[in-house]
């Protein structure tokens, strides 16, 4: 076995070598570190949805009285639930926010859900009815687009003139836009063109969601086109070249083009992109939220299990397949915390 | 939608139009005859509105019919599948809830957008959706519940369509409508085949072939006389131009040969006279060189070797003349051009030759006259000679003489 043997002289030059080594390396990594900027916060959008525990399981039956937007959503999500807790049923009645409030405070139901904020004298009676503390949590993003042929030459409008348009009373003030001249549009090939309106139903929730943010509650006009789904609101915009729609921001089609709209904080105009819709920035977007109050007397763990389903990953994803937008991941754990 | 197709059909010169436009209404019809003969009014009704929104989406929002038939096509598809698509919601607004509607309208949309290049869609089915997004729902309405749970008044209602509908019946009636789409469908689509077109093409080709043969035949009998004609007069100008200059110079060679005829004439005699003299010379001289006996004899000069050149001129020019002239028996040879051409090419060659030839007349006629020239002083020089030579004989003889007289 051939022994391996290091003089004095080759000992101390080794462990001169491997120290100047040390030295240098280190002096290396403290320029490195001074050089580096400072660490950026965390990109808590990066991070995933919560996961939902299906554990432990639950039985019992969990009622939903209000607004037919949300009760699309919970109907939706009624199937997944039910694969991890198999035991707990879903009431789901769309009947609008209006009597959400109401089933709530009565105890009726356990969720109200709701495409508005509540007043606060629902709040109140809730409150003085079920003697309990209201919460709520949302659950996804209602997101309207307003959208034109695309070869019409407006690329935005302002809250003001669409309710110019839309609105029989222009709360915002102003005289009726009729033609596209009467929006800004100054090509005079569209100028004197009168147009074409088209938008949902009453009971939709993208109608009462235009109607409270752009006519301040005031009524349409009657010569709104009223179709029946977004889609068609879509194909009614793309195949007459003076019409302006509203409907759901996921809707599109190649012969049609969004417009801006103006922001909230009136930093300018915008289309309804998640990053900007689920900051608040672009007007024409509204939670979809669910109240509850913590009642001892009823399964409010049930149906905590059944908001902290609807806020996780799988719950987010079937939310998302409807086409609504979806809470951020930040957003979604908040609402978890809520929930626990 | 068959009046929308027969409008698109109707006049339209491009099978593969025709064909698309046959082929998307056998599909959709069929498509609702076999979601009509499904036993089930709540998933006619759910189905139903699938295949006419998609449909209508795929033509009118994804752009199709215009790519398909042109803006001036088009517009009879959008409006009939944006009229069936209005209908088919507003019979599914009867049959679902609003929420139903929503929901169908999201799985629809965003079907679409996981299957974006899919255009053919008149056989996608609610089921279908769960294969795309979706999934839990379609799990949850296919055994009876969820979010598309058919509610009693709903199921009523479609009942109610089902019963219009009469379906065997509407099926029986349909069919032979049907078949007859097929079969014209059918038809358009073998002639938009790549293979069968090309033969089209290739028997249009023949047809214009021989429609603008015809048209040609009938150019040719208008055009070609005049353009002979036009041919003509360049050839005749452009031959008389060079016979004015060929006669002119043929002229001059006639004046000039006349001019020289009686000195060739005098040269002739003045040959014969100078070989006799010459004779006269060397038996005067003694005998001649010995010559070699294999060396060719040389060619006498003979003036009638510029009189067959001057004939050959002649000759040449009444070619072309007669050339010229059979120009005009050409009028209604149909491979005119062609022999146009060549009488053109020939003429100028011949005019070309007859030119070299005339040049060439001329060099000889110099050099013969320059011949006579240095002939005749040689002559002269002979003479002289002889004449001195008779001289000093004479002296000489006369010296003897006088010698001879004073001797004696």
């Amino acid at each position: 076995m051939q022994r391996f043997a290091l003089t004095r002289r080759e000992a101390l030059a080794s462990f001169g070598t491997a120290f100047g080594a040390t030295l240098a390396i280190g002096a290396f990594a403290r320029a490195a570190s001074q050089s580096e900027p400072p660490a950026k916060p965390i990109d808590v959008d990066a991070t995933p949805y919560p996961a939902f525990m299906e554990e432990p399981q639950l039985s019992g039956t969990v009622r939903c009285v209000g607004s037919s937007a949300v009760g699309l959503v919970l109907n939706a999500a009624r199937a997944g639930f039910r694969d991890s807790q198999p035991n707990i049923a879903l009431e789901v009645i769309s009947s609008g926010s209006g009597t959400g409030a109401k089933a709530l405070a009565s105890g009726e139901s356990d969720l109200a859900p709701m495409s508005r904020p509540m007043k606060k004298a629902e709040i109140d009676e809730i409150e003085a009815a079920r003697k309990c503390k209201l919460e709520f949590i949302d659950i996804a993003i209602d997101a309207i687009a307003v959208c034109v042929q695309k070869q019409n030459p407006m690329t935005r409008i302002t809250l003001k003139d669409l309710d110019r348009v839309f609105g029989r009373e222009r709360r915002r003030g102003g005289a009726p836009a009729v033609t596209w001249g009467d929006v800004g549009v100054q090509d005079p090939q569209w100028a004197a063109r009168t147009i074409t309106l088209f938008g949902m139903g009453a009971d939709s929730g993208s109608n009462g969601l235009v109607q409270e943010i752009v006519l301040q509650g005031g009524p349409f006009r009657t010569s709104v086109n009223s179709e029946p789904v977004s889609s068609s609101v879509i194909q009614a915009v793309a195949t007459d070249p003076n019409a302006i729609g509203y409907c759901s921001a996921y809707f599109r089609a190649s012969r049609v083009r969004q417009l801006e709209i103006e922001m909230v904080d009136g930093s300018g105009f915008a289309l309804p992109t998640d990053e900007l819709v689920r900051s608040g920035k672009y007007p024409l977007a509204r939670s979809l939220r669910l109240y509850f109050v913590r009642d001892p007397a009823r399964q409010s763990a049930a149906t905590m299990k059944f908001l902290e389903f609807l806020v996780s990953q799988d719950g987010q994803e079937i939310i998302g397949d409807l086409g609504q937008k979806t809470l951020s991941p930040a957003q979604a754990h908040e609402m978890t915390k809520r929930v626990k | 939608m068959e009046d929308a197709v027969r409008e698109i059909v109707r006049g339209n010169k491009d099978a593969r139009q025709r064909a698309v436009a046959q082929r998307m209404l056998v599909e959709t019809t069929s498509s609702v005859y076999d979601i009509a003969s499904n036993g089930d009014p709540f998933s006619q009704v759910l189905d139903l509105t699938i295949v006419v929104t998609l449909t209508s989406q795929v033509w009118i929002d994804g752009d199709r019919a215009t790519r398909e038939f042109g803006p001036e096509h088009a517009e009879p598809m959008i409006t009939a599948l944006r009229q069936a698509r209005k209908e088919v919601w507003e019979i599914a607004g009867k049959v679902f809830l609003p929420d139903q509607l929503s929901a169908l309208d999201f799985l629809i949309a965003g079907w679409r957008r996981d299957n974006p290049k899919v255009e053919d869609v008149a056989y996608v089915r609610f089921n279908d959706f769960a294969e795309s997004r979706g999934e839990k729902i379609v799990e949850e309405a296919a055994s009876g519940g969820g979010l598309f749970e058919p509610l009693d008044k709903a199921v009523e209602q479609a009942k109610n369509y089902e019963r219009l509908g009469e379906r065997i019946f509407f099926l029986a009636k349909r069919l032979p409508t049907l078949a007859s789409w097929q079969s014209e469908a059918v038809v358009d689509e073998i002639i938009a085949k790549e293979e069968v077109g090309r033969a089209l093409g290739n028997l249009d080709s023949v047809s214009k072939s021989v429609e603008s043969l015809s048209k040609t035949a009938t150019q040719v009998a208008t055009d070609v006389p005049v353009m002979i004609a036009k041919e003509r007069e360049a050839i005749f100008t452009e031959i008389d131009k060079r016979q004015t200059a060929v006669d002119h110079t043929l002229g001059e060679v006639k004046v000039l040969v006349d001019a020289t005829a009686p000195i060739v004439q005098g040269v002739n005699q003045l040959a014969n006279t100078s070989e006799r003299l010459m004779t006269k010379v060397i038996e005067l001289k003694g005998p001649p060189t010995p010559v070699d006996p294999n060396a060719p004899p040389a060619k006498p000069f003979d003036v009638a070797d510029y009189q067959r050149l001057l004939a050959q001129a002649s000759l040449t020019l009444a070619e072309a003349n007669k050339l010229a002239a059979s120009g005009e028996s050409l009028a209604g040879s149909p491979s005119l051009k062609g022999l146009i051409d060549k009488v053109t090419d020939a003429t100028q060659e011949r005019i070309d030759k007859l030119e070299e030839t005339v040049q060439r007349l001329i060099w000889q006629l110099a050099l013969a006259l320059s011949a006579v020239a240095v002939l005749g002083f040689l002559l002269a020089v002979a003479y002289r000679e002889t004449g001195r030579r008779k001289a000093t004989a004479a002296v000489a003889a006369a010296v003897a003489g006088n010698s001879g007289r004073k001797g004696a």
